[in-house]
């Protein structure tokens, strides 16, 4: 695996990868995906949040600094407030100067306690001669592999040592003192390794389900002690495809929209998120990891490098968060790769001139303008796709709510299943004309059955599902509609939903929550 | 920093002159009891060490294990005791089962009584 050298950027190396990049249509952020995406931009602490009496950015480098006047009471921490991580690859360089006791050290998949405090994995290092490379766990477990060993942590928690890596103090002598050193930690499932300059120092398979962590956040560790001094600096993050069958959805979030229970993007993905977390976190190694962005677009420049599937719940049209920038080259690239997409009530509509083509392509159909409708009705003889693994465990189910429909589908249909239909009252066909309210062949139709739901399995491989409801929250309390949702999701993932449906039952206290301030 | 083991928890890294008791409650994360606020009253801050005992003891320590009649060899009170080596120890004085409401008064930074090495 190529490694940043200790110089930094190769400026002859990021000119060719854009040059590539230029040529194949792919988004610049998908450049990195060799060496990893930078997530420190060398000059200030944006997407990162700690004391800032104890961190700075200096000279390309994050500082984290205590003196003999103004030392740190306990461990306090710098956190990457961008996304989580969970099966990653991330190299940085560092720098440690002090005492021998001076200490610091990178948290992985760990939990936020509060007050710039944190818990979990740590890739540990140090001034001292002891502790630099081992796998430490910050607020847990301690120590869970010595430099140089290799450890398996079983299910009821005892080590068992495995084949030896080395000898730690010939390790030792391969880490350079008040210099720059390079750390790489990879975590894939279970297994945590840690590399400082190229050699493997430790390495843990974490068995242990009741206390391990699959996913988590990343901070930098300043750590309580004699006057110290840590810098950082090149800090790469790539996040490596899921392994064994296992399958992950980053679940967008649109901004606040539309009156108060209505358009609840972040309540819905939410409370979509619990639920699927819930059926799936019961597993040894659950099949289905969740990450949820909420405000609109990530802010993460990595969000979607190894998504298998995207939910977007989000307002659409031109403002469609996909349609910004040059996101939708980006996300076409991904569809391509076979990465599953799935949109909910407005954001299945695009304009037909920007994004209509797309729209086809990933999700098989959309809200097209001047074509498709959007009236406010109660289901009427409801139907499902029978035999669809997305309607398993699902009745047919009356809601009232802005259930579009006519939807643009591709034509032919190849690949396209209508999963829930029914048939719109008469009176939805009588407005005006408009982009959204009416139009001849809608007007035309009356009596007919229209599909609300649908999903697509692309020629070359990859998902797209999409649903017009939801425009009021209040309908993800409803146990067909909720199980439907989670099913598509899943599927969309590319994982198999199982008979009886993805059940879940949410108390009033946890559909009203997260509802955006209106 | 030197590493205290727990038995049964786990080995952790202690800042370098760090009260044992403070240790066991912050970085080891254990419900070591400490009653009296680790001012050398109470006992219930006993460990039994299992290794790295420290030859040396406060004063207060002494006087207070044997005013209480604690003589098993190896059992030490934590708040008596800074970390300045690796220390293997057993908890033998947890909030669990003690029938306490908690592990007790918070512990000062510094050994209370200020330490005369007897």
């Amino acid at each position: 695996m190529p490694h940043p050298s200790p110089a930094g950027h190769r400026p002859g190396m990021l000119a060719a990868g854009m040059l590539m990049c230029v040529a194949l249509f792919v988004a610049p952020a998908a450049c990195n995906a060799e060496q990893g995406t930078p997530i420190f931009d060398g000059t200030s602490l944006a997407g990162w949040e700690g004391r800032p009496d104890f961190w700075r950015v200096e000279d390309g480098a994050i500082v984290g600094e205590t003196t003999a006047e103004k030392p740190t009471k306990g461990n306090t921490f710098l956190i990457w407030r961008q996304g989580l991580v969970d099966d990653f690859e991330l190299t940085l360089q560092y720098r440690i100067t002090g005492t021998p006791a001076a200490n610091s050290g990178i948290q992985y998949r760990s939990r936020d306690l509060g007050d710039s405090v944190v818990g979990g994995y740590q890739a540990d290092f140090e001034a001292g001669p002891t502790y630099s490379g081992i796998v430490y766990e910050e607020r847990g477990r301690g120590i869970l592999c010595q430099r140089g060993q290799r450890a398996t942590i079983a299910a009821d928690g005892g080590k068992h040592a495995g084949e030896p890596i080395g000898d730690t103090a010939e390790l030792q002598k391969t880490i350079r003192p008040d210099d720059w050193n390079d750390y790489r930690i990879v975590a894939r499932g279970p297994l945590l390794q840690h590399f400082i300059n190229g050699r493997l120092m430790s390495e843990v398979l974490d068995e242990q389900a009741d206390k391990r962590s699959l996913q988590g956040i990343l901070a930098l560790q300043l750590h309580a002690g004699p006057p110290m001094k840590v810098e950082f600096k090149d800090i790469r993050l790539k996040r490596l495809k899921l392994a064994d069958g296992r399958r992950k959805l980053v679940l967008v979030a649109g901004k606040p929209s539309h009156g108060r229970g209505e358009h609840e993007h972040r309540a819905g993905v939410m409370l979509a998120e619990k639920c699927l977390d819930a059926h799936f976190g019961g597993e040894p190694l659950p099949r289905l990891v969740t990450e949820t962005y909420t405000g609109g677009w990530p802010a993460d420049p990595t969000a979607f490098d190894n998504a298998d599937a995207i939910f977007f719940f989000a307002d659409g049209g031109d403002g469609h968060p996909v349609l910004q920038s040059n996101r939708l080259a980006q996300v076409d690239a991904l569809a391509r790769r076979g990465v599953g997409i799935a949109c909910l009530h407005y954001a299945v509509e695009v304009p037909k001139e920007n994004g209509g083509p797309e729209f086809l392509e990933w999700l098989g159909g959309y809200f097209e303008p001047h074509w498709s409708v959007n009236p406010h009705w109660t289901l009427a003889d409801t139907q499902l796709a029978e035999g669809h693994p997305i309607v398993r465990g699902v009745k047919p189910f009356v809601t009232n709510d802005e259930w579009y429909y006519h939807m643009r589908f591709r034509d032919p249909p190849e690949g396209l299943t209508l999963i829930l239909t029914a048939v719109p009252p008469d009176d939805t066909r009588q407005r005006p004309d408009g982009p959204h309210s009416n139009n001849p062949t809608v007007r035309n139709g009356k009596g007919g059955r229209e599909a609300l739901a649908w999903a697509y399995e692309r020629p070359a491989g990859g998902r797209g599902f999409g649903c017009t409801g939801a425009h009021f929250h209040r309908n993800w309390a409803n146990d067909d509609f909720r199980t439907m949702m989670l099913n598509a999701l899943a599927w969309t993932a590319g994982l198999d939903v199982p008979e009886g449906g993805i059940t879940s039952s949410v108390s009033a206290e946890e559909v009203a929550a997260n509802l955006d301030p209106k | 920093m030197p590493t205290i083991t727990v038995e049964g928890t786990g080995a952790f890294e202690v800042p370098a002159g760090k009260r044992l008791v403070n240790a066991l409650a912050h970085e080891c994360g254990t419900d070591q009891l400490h009653a009296c606020g680790g001012v050398a009253r109470c006992t219930t801050c006993r460990v039994e060490f299992v290794a790295g005992e420290p030859a040396r003891m406060t004063q207060a320590e002494k006087d207070v294990l044997a005013a209480k009649g604690v003589t098993t060899p190896g059992v030490r009170l934590s708040c008596q005791i800074a970390c300045d080596a690796d220390m293997t120890v057993r908890l033998i004085s947890r909030f669990e089962g003690s029938g306490r409401k908690d592990c007790g008064h918070r512990c000062g930074d510094a050994i209370e009584p200020p330490p005369q090495w007897g």
